[in-house]
């Protein structure tokens, strides 16, 4: 199953849609750990929250199989300077509406590498691709 | 587990969206930085904090908590408690300070 979302850049009201239809979608099919839907879901919460502090607005995808789930993440841009740097928990060049709404404290990214289990950044000034992997482990348990 | 009942017999707190059942919370998160919660927070715990935006719903949306405590100063909105509700997540206001409430459910034997 492959499913899109669009997600629009400086919007709080409309941002955690894509997450909260994933998780809906999720929970109905009550095929996996419920831990494991949260960890998903909060790394979806994440990315999809990225988007609109940081980017001109871009989309989702997700592609759900029996074993795995498969998270996309596309913005248009400015893209990601230094995405090690970006990594680093604190490191923050959000603004201070996104402050206003509890994020923004440069954990985001840091987040979404532990919550994952396999996570890749491809970045240029035209835009960034996330790409998650999730299997279901030991800490769903 | 602490029930939101016992938490409610203290008048410093109060239900914004009272349901039919009571709840249940198996310990308590207190921050204003989401991602710290989204990173620490246990599902069915409470978050107490001040950011009373829909970004605290879909939070708990994602971590699977449905108590709110939204401490001093917090402002709260119709639409707020309108979506809240909707989404089935109490909100519990109090004019206590993020510590102040932590102390209280200590004294209490709640947390």
């Amino acid at each position: 199953m492959v499913k899109e979302h669009q997600i629009i850049a400086g919007n709080f009201d409309l941002a955690g849609r894509a997450s909260t239809d994933l998780k809906r979608l999720l929970k109905s099919m009550a095929t996996y750990p419920r831990l494991y839907v949260n960890r998903v879901c909060s790394a979806s919460y994440e990315a999809e929250i990225n988007i609109v502090i940081h980017s001109v607005g871009g989309y989702m995808t997700y592609e759900v199989s029996e074993t795995t789930i498969e998270l996309n993440f596309y913005d248009d841009g400015p893209g990601i300077s230094d995405i090690e740097l970006a990594m680093k928990k604190g490191y923050s060049t959000a603004s201070q509406i996104a402050h206003l709404n509890g994020f923004g404290a440069g954990m985001g990214l840091n987040n979404i590498k532990e919550l994952s289990d396999r996570l890749t950044i491809h970045s240029t000034p035209r835009g960034t691709h996330l790409k998650m992997i999730f299997t279901i482990g030991e800490r769903d348990a | 587990m602490p029930k939101l009942s016992i938490l409610l017999e203290n008048t410093h707190y109060t239900i914004l969206n009272p349901s039919l059942e009571d709840r249940v919370f198996t310990g308590v998160y207190a921050t204003d930085l989401l991602s710290t919660a989204i990173k620490h927070m246990k599902p069915d715990m409470a978050l107490i904090t001040l950011i009373s935006t829909n970004s605290t719903l879909n939070l708990a949306m994602m971590v699977d908590f449905n108590i709110i405590i939204l401490t001093k100063d917090a402002e709260v909105t119709e639409s707020f408690i309108h979506k809240a509700t909707l989404e089935d997540i109490t909100l519990v206001k109090t004019d206590y300070l993020t510590h102040e409430v932590i102390i209280d459910l200590v004294k209490r034997g709640l947390i």
